[in-house]
């Protein structure tokens, strides 16, 4: 599955074309990093509050510059959920598998895949250390391993 | 606000229900049949109409401006249309924007309609997977609805304590109601007991099938005549609207989690909705208090999200939830008549649909298609939109002056 978000994807009607769902030239630098294995956020030019990649206003002081930063990839698990069946069959290999928030150390939260150790279960407040896993048919993207 | 109050009324309501065994029909075709039943119903001339409310498009029937489709084949010329797009709290939100419409004296008469046909034609567990979460940055990961919602309910159980035993009981109440209503999806399969619940199948963990909603059977098309008090005459049956309120936290999951302000259901945080300050302003609005509302309808989809809403519309602190049903807060012999016609979990989700309303407005006429609630007078609606993001309160009157 590759789509180009920063060009955006035509809704389609039989040979129609109804629209482009949401371009997004204010992503690109998030889906940049994920091409070299790096988890980029966004930090206020002007205020230098973290924010998460899709930020489009700096919510502290009402500016919108941004600067891609790269994170630590160090965080911990605010929530999570295990999936036990998939929306689509593609995902169907991963199951079960697990998606949540990751409270990351600057203070951001990234809705992510979640990765126990063997015969561990996940749960809330456990560390874990940014990696990039192939996942379902989305292909290589930022995933969390649990570290505690 | 108080100006609002009991000042707007239902004056006419109708409703056409379709399921898999009849004819199929579009989504749109559903709205116009409860349209020309609500026109009916009110006794009004088509043309009295000045403006028509839609909720957005439905799954089953994508178009880019669905309220003219309504309007086009309606044939009417309103001063004031448009889709009420806050998710589904939409569909009540309509009846919210009517309120303010005829109260405004742009219009007289509000129409409000709602519906869709889309169990019979598409799959909906696949749309619906992804319309509830951000496409660039969840949608990649693989999470279900289920899933989306199983965040807030992990994160609700682990701050309170909540067992799944606290939660299953919202599901055995919820069915004992739908036993008693003729559309009730679950009505066929009896009774249920906590331990079926905690037994049953794990969809996306805290979550099991039996903690979550089903589909209703088809399509539940509602349509709404809503007019000025001073147009209201005894022959309507009037259901007085006394007071609503509307809040919207967020589109997806993520983005709740980075909202920045103070009231709890602006911090971040996943244990408290906007259905806390829609509540407050629709008891603001009405001047009554939990403790008045005979009856309450909610259209969240999952046992937690149930026990949250009783917290957050005021019937039970926050954190009491647990202890409210436990005690028996919505037990069906002697507890709040809650979702009184089996709600999401028993009656089934008509995507789109007005129904948790519709069962609201037939309690405080007396017509009741399930069981009567006795002297109800006063009745809470609670519409959200997924996961969790957009909340429509909205308190229902048979009593004309508060």
């Amino acid at each position: 599955m590759d789509i180009d978000w920063g060009l955006g994807v035509p809704l389609m009607a039989g040979p129609y074309q109804m629209g482009l769902y949401e371009p997004s030239p204010e992503t690109v630098g998030f889906w940049e990093g994920v091409k070299r294995d790096q988890l980029m956020i966004k930090r206020c030019s002007s205020c230098r509050a973290y924010h998460h990649p899709r930020r489009i206003l700096c919510t502290h002081c009402n500016t919108s510059e941004f600067d891609w930063v790269q994170a630590s990839g160090n965080g911990i698990v605010y929530t999570f959920s295990t999936v036990h069946r998939a929306p689509r069959p593609e995902f169907d290999a991963d199951l079960p598998y697990t998606v949540g928030l990751i409270e990351l150390e600057e203070g951001i939260y990234f809705f992510s895949r979640i990765l126990p150790p063997p015969g561990k279960e996940v749960s809330i407040g456990a560390q874990v250390k940014l990696t990039f896993r192939e996942t379902g048919p989305s292909g290589r993207l930022p995933a969390f391993q649990i570290t505690s | 606000m108080k100006a609002l109050r009991n000042n707007a009324a239902v004056i006419g309501l109708g409703t056409k229900i379709t399921t898999r065994d009849d004819p199929k029909i579009n989504s749109l075709q559903l709205q116009l049949a409860a349209c020309s039943d609500a026109i009916k119903d009110a006794g009004i001339d088509r043309h009295q109409i000045g403006a028509v409310f839609t909720c957005r498009a439905p799954m089953g029937y994508t178009s880019m401006q669905f309220n003219l489709r309504v309007v086009q084949e309606l044939k009417i010329v309103p001063s004031l249309t448009s889709e009420i797009t806050v998710h589904g709290a939409g569909v009540l939100g309509t009846l919210a924007h009517a309120a303010m419409a005829v109260n405004s004296g742009v219009v007289d008469y509000a129409l409000c309609c709602s519906g869709c046909t889309g169990p019979i034609w598409t799959d909906l567990v696949k749309v619906n997977a992804s319309i509830e979460a951000d496409l660039q940055f969840e949608a990649p990961y693989g999470p279900t609805t289920p899933s989306l919602y199983a965040q807030w309910a992990q994160r609700y159980m682990y701050e309170f304590n909540i067992k799944p035993e606290d939660l299953a009981i919202i599901a055995v109440e919820n069915r004992r109601w739908a036993l008693d209503h003729p559309d009730a999806a679950m009505r066929s399969k009896g009774p249920l007991t906590v331990e079926q619940v905690v037994n049953s199948k794990m969809l996306a963990s805290p979550i099991r099938i039996l903690d979550s909603s089903t589909w209703f059977k088809g399509g539940f098309g509602t349509a709404v005549i809503v007019a000025r008090a001073d147009k209201v005459r005894p022959e309507h049956k009037p259901i007085y609207i006394s007071g609503f309120g509307e809040a919207v936290t967020h589109e997806w999951l993520t983005d709740r989690m980075h909202l920045s302000g103070v009231e709890p259901s602006m911090t971040p945080n996943l244990t408290t909705t906007g259905a806390k300050i829609a509540a407050d302003r629709a008891y603001a609005m009405s001047g009554l208090k939990p403790s008045d509302i005979d009856l309450a309808e909610t259209s969240v989809p999952f046992t937690f999200a149930n026990m949250m809403a009783l917290e957050d519309l005021g019937f039970c602190k926050k954190g009491e939830g647990k202890d409210f049903v436990r005690s028996g807060g919505i037990s069906y012999d002697d507890g709040l008549p809650f979702n009184t016609n089996g709600g999401y979990l028993s009656f089934g989700q008509a995507p789109h649909g007005l129904h948790m309303a519709v069962e609201a407005l037939q309690q405080l006429r007396g017509e009741a298609m399930g069981k009567q609630v006795k002297n109800a007078r006063h009745a809470m609606a609670h519409f959200h939109g997924g996961p969790l993001a957009s909340h429509c309160v909205m308190i229902f009157s048979n009593q004309e002056g508060l």
